[in-house]
């Protein structure tokens, strides 16, 4: 959800520790798993939300996944890097459907269950978020194809 | 390219399509090269998003989640000495109170002075002018 950043790695010790104080008010209606996600997902739109106040404040870096273009070859830690920037691009709301659907293999009905949102809605995100990815991708996608 | 094929293909790779809506889809597959390059570029999109998962955290992540967890226990447990003790003090002190009430209510009592209630825990009545009277007001005498 964050990228490559120590406040992801915040995030992921705070998980742990918010699931720890509130193991009292864990029933066991869904999977641990679940309940940290959830937990998880929350922290990092609160830290995307802090992100975005403090962007207000200064100037935003140049932005190279604009600068994409056919021509450029890239290897594999170049290509997760880019694809990473990409997700980074999206609205939050879109970045945790890819997030948890295609980056950590949960179904859309469990998707559904962590952010608390009818699959219908999970699924048009869905769409929506890999055609945006689609359209900052495309240049780079087309010479990395197999 | 028709939209809704399009949303077709895309619902195709999270949900099971109705065998009507499955029918259709493969059909406009095999007319249209152009979806099928779609279909292409959506399956190496999911391919490098799924990829791109990082699954292991930085060096010494459950060390440092032990550590939150212990220091997150020690601040509730010096939050339960300190209510612990100003709880044990206070009722230290409500007891010596009320020993103190009693002795007094009942020497009182004893020697016969029972008048009042507050003269018998030895309150005088007081109004404010009384307590006003009291004020030392020192004249120029005085302080020579």
């Amino acid at each position: 959800m964050l990228g490559q950043c120590p406040e992801a790695d915040d995030v992921g010790q705070e998980t742990f520790i918010r699931f720890y104080k509130s193991l009292s008010n864990f029933r066991g209606d869904s999977s641990a798993a679940t309940y940290l996600t959830r937990i998880a997902i929350n922290l990092s739109l609160n830290e995307i939300k802090r992100r975005k106040r403090r962007m207000l404040f200064f100037v935003k870096s140049t932005d190279d996944v604009k600068n994409l273009s056919a021509e450029m070859t890239l290897d594999d830690n170049e290509m997760k890097n880019l694809v990473q920037r990409a997700i980074q691009k999206l609205e939050p709301k879109f970045r945790s459907v890819i997030v948890l659907r295609l980056m950590e293999g949960y179904s859309t009905k469990e998707t559904a269950k962590i952010l608390k949102l009818p699959e219908g809605t999970v699924l048009s995100r869905l769409a929506r978020a890999q055609q945006k990815l689609k359209k900052i991708l495309e240049p780079v996608l087309g010479d990395n194809y197999e | 390219m028709n939209k809704r094929l399009f949303d077709l293909l895309y619902r195709s790779f999270d949900e099971e399509l109705s065998e009507e809506q499955k029918d259709r889809l493969d059909k406009a597959l095999q007319k249209s090269q152009k979806l099928r390059e779609e279909r292409e570029k959506i399956k190496n999109l999911r391919k490098h998003v799924s990829e791109t998962a990082t699954l292991s955290f930085k060096p010494f992540f459950a060390e440092r989640v032990t550590h939150g967890i212990k220091n997150l226990s020690r601040a509730n447990n010096s939050a339960q000495e300190f209510f612990g003790s100003l709880s044990y003090v206070f009722r230290r002190v409500a007891i010596g109170a009320a020993i103190v009430f009693t002795l007094l209510f009942s020497a009182n009592l004893i020697e016969g002075k029972f008048h009042s209630f507050e003269k018998n825990v030895t309150i005088s009545e007081m109004s404010l002018d009384d307590v006003l009277a009291t004020t030392f007001t020192p004249s120029l005498e005085d302080i020579l």
